[in-house]
């Protein structure tokens, strides 16, 4: 038995013996990073649809597209002859033809206008050129007055499908500009520089403005009244309200994430200091109680930490205590001049500006302390950096092409790029709205 | 109770010893035959692929019988080689060009990872110039649907101060069998793109996505499975891209196979900023 059993032992093993097979592996890394490259065929002009109306469609969106920083847009002007005149949307199975164009992406669209209604509808299709399918069809439309919100949320959408987190096209931007007077007023851009128009018109001093949460009102600093108050007002500029005025200083309003209470830096006590106020600037609680002067509160996403500014070490630092104004602590240490804190949406990192080689950068460091990055290049100043509300951009003002601008970057650094083009400078303080809904 | 009195306990204790010792000296003949766990060297030393048996086709003729294991080597079982840990990683980027002298703790497909992109840029350098200088075999040459491999390797350009290369390991693999290997990395590193500000800087680090491919006629892919995924969906996307898009590969026709598997590991470490 012993020995039948040796044998068949033996026989297991030397008839599995050449069955054992391998398998190569081969290691891919460092890859290169690439904006992806989408192809965007002439849109076609349904019925009587007016063509310039298309065309103003198309450009919007292209525009939206390259704006976003993720994509390397092709427009049909710049495809080889025969696929210029391509209009509308091509059947999949002819999808090999615009290979040659080295898109991984094709985005088609088709416009359709209704004079009598004004209503005009836009249809785009996604098709993946490297699989050679069909993604995703999307369709929106509108009075032909809101064909650049319309064309935004289409936008967002070819985003949202190939990045899986919606675009900000929707966004908007709130900043002070210079008037002629000497006096500072507010004004709101889209996110691709255009429809700029004034919120305030009243030739003071307003400042520093802010989103409140529901995105229908800004918040900022004037001297409306001689002393700073932080006011409140609608965004088409109507229903202004003092929202605070205490004594001294009141300046830098900041929501936390429910909306209840505002952190905002008075300068009741004289020297100015972070406070707390319910959401309709009653009850006012003074959180800091350091020697030197505290400014520029920002909530953490998660409602559990303020960032600030103080000079109680001797110069401007930025720091971080819980939103009850306990555990302190130092968050920044290089140079000598770090303020402006605003945390990003998902928490994992704070922008700041801080003076390095004698000139203001704007600069991320992860909560912690680590990973400090800075962002901005070595020209100009760089100042006020806000978040757009994905995290993924940061806006801040530069003069590094003469007068004070507002420029806009990824969250690293790459594609930066000025709000508007035909500002002549004096803009500051830019403040990014949520996405509209 | 008792079965057996004292003398014929004795002789089965022999026997079982006797029947123990065969057993062990199968299983290391077994295994010195077996082309487990080896490490061979791509020609050139572009990367270093390791051989683990996974899957149970019939040995490839061509294949050179790889040298026999070190004895304190543990066999382990086919299955438990899927997950490679990362500390093993770790031990291997420290050793480049060594054979692996440990047991596995996991049945890792082996591999050594090529530390910095300008290696690999050399690397991929070299692999030109020997295919420059070296005349490719006939057949090779004449397959008009496999591109051109090695001269599309020009997006890891920013070729700085050269490292010198590590010194060549001694071929164990049919030469045209590194070629070929050498190729087919060559072909999907070229096409190894992310699309820049989608992942956060958090997300790349850990990313890993583990493709098999099974290669056939005119390099066209047969069949693909994960085999491991990273986790992230669309980082798995955007592998099985890279793959879609360096299609065809070269034809394993070359080598006189219908078929040939491969399995691809993709990791977004060192990436490469161009633009």
């Amino acid at each position: 038995m012993t020995k039948n059993l040796l044998i068949v032992t033996l026989l297991f093993f030397l008839a599995l013996a050449p069955c054992v097979e391998a398998r190569v592996i081969l290691d891919i890394n460092a890859p290169t990073l690439i904006q992806i490259p989408i192809v965007l065929p002439k849109w076609k002009s349904i019925d009587k649809t007016p063509s310039s109306r298309t065309a103003e469609a198309y450009k919007i969106l292209s525009n939206d597209l390259s704006l976003s920083g993720f994509f390397r847009v092709i427009e049909y002007q710049t495809l080889r002859f025969d696929l210029q005149g391509r209009e509308g949307i091509p059947e999949t199975r002819t999808l090999q033809e615009w290979n040659s164009t080295e898109g991984d992406f094709l985005l088609a669209g088709e416009v359709i206008f209704a004079p009598e209604t004004m209503n005009i509808r836009l249809r785009v299709v996604l098709f993946d050129l490297v699989e050679r399918k069909y993604l995703v069809e999307r369709q929106r439309e509108g009075h032909v007055q809101n064909l650049r919100e319309i064309v935004h949320r289409l936008a967002d959408d070819v985003i949202q499908e190939l990045t899986k987190e919606r675009g900000v096209n929707t966004t908007k931007i709130a900043y002070v500009v210079e008037s002629q007077g000497g006096g500072k007023e507010i004004f709101i851009a889209d996110f691709d520089g255009t429809n700029v128009r004034p919120v305030t018109q009243n030739q003071s001093i307003n400042l520093a403005p802010v989103w409140a949460p529901d995105g229908r009102k800004i918040a900022f600093t004037s001297y409306l009244k001689r002393n700073p108050d932080v006011y409140l007002i609608d965004t088409d500029g109507k229903n202004l309200q003092r929202f605070s005025s205490y004594p001294g200083l009141n300046a830098s309003p900041s929501w936390s994430p429910d909306g209840r209470q505002i952190a905002l830096m008075m300068g009741m006590e004289g020297k100015s200091e972070i406070f707390l106020v319910d959401s309709n600037g009653a009850n006012p609680r003074k959180l800091t109680r350091g020697h030197g002067n505290e400014a520029s509160p920002r909530w953490s996403p998660d409602g559990n930490y303020i960032a600030f500014v103080s000079d109680r070490s001797g110069s401007p630092q930025v720091y971080i205590m819980r939103s009850d104004g306990s555990e302190v602590r130092r968050l920044t240490y290089e140079g000598s001049y770090n303020t402006h804190p605003s945390w990003s949406p998902k928490g994992d990192r704070i922008a700041y500006c801080g003076r390095g080689a004698g000139r203001f950068q704007i600069v991320t460091i992860k909560p912690d302390g680590t990973g400090r990055k800075v962002l901005t290049p070595d020209s100009g100043d760089n100042e006020s950096p806000c978040w757009s509300p994905d995290g993924r951009y940061i806006a801040f003002s530069s003069n590094r092409a003469g007068g004070s601008r507002i420029y806009i970057t990824n969250a690293n650094g790459s594609n930066q790029r000025r709000l508007t083009t035909t500002a002549k400078g004096g803009e500051s303080g830019p403040a990014w709205s949520k996405r509209s809904e | 109770m008792r079965f057996y009195g004292p003398e014929s306990r004795k002789a089965r204790l022999l026997k079982m010893g006797g029947v123990s010792f065969l057993i062990h000296g199968a299983l290391v003949a077994l295994f010195s035959f077996a082309p487990w766990d080896t490490i061979i060297e791509a020609q050139p030393t572009v990367y270093t692929v390791t051989l683990t048996p996974v899957s149970l086709p019939p040995p490839e003729p061509v294949r050179a019988a790889p040298p026999p294991e070190p004895k304190e080597e543990k066999v382990k079982p086919v299955k438990k080689i899927r997950e490679p840990k990362k500390d093993d990683i770790v031990e291997k980027i420290k050793t480049p060009s060594k054979v692996r002298s440990k047991p596995l703790p996991e049945k890792i497909p082996q591999k050594k990872y090529q530390e910095e992109p300008d290696e690999v840029a050399e690397a991929i350098k070299r692999v030109q110039k020997k295919i420059e200088t070296r005349p490719e075999p006939k057949k090779l040459e004449e397959r008009p649907p496999v591109p051109p491999p090695v001269t599309t390797a020009a997006p890891v350009t920013p070729a700085p101060p050269v490292p010198t290369p590590p010194p060549p390991s001694p071929p164990r693999l049919d030469s045209q069998w590194e070629k070929y290997y050498s190729l087919v990395w060559a072909r999907i590193k070229e096409e190894w793109k992310i699309p820049e500000n989608v992942f956060k800087e958090r997300e790349m680090v850990d990313l890993e996505t583990v493709i098999v491919v099974i290669i056939g006629r005119g390099g066209k892919i047969q069949k693909y499975w994960y085999d491991k995924r990273s986790g992230n969906s669309q980082y798995d996307e955007i592998a099985m891209r890279a793959i879609k898009r360096a299609e065809p590969l070269p034809d394993p026709k070359e080598l006189n196979e219908d078929t040939i598997e491969i399995g691809l590991r993709f990791s977004p470490e060192n990436y490469l900023k161009l633009n």
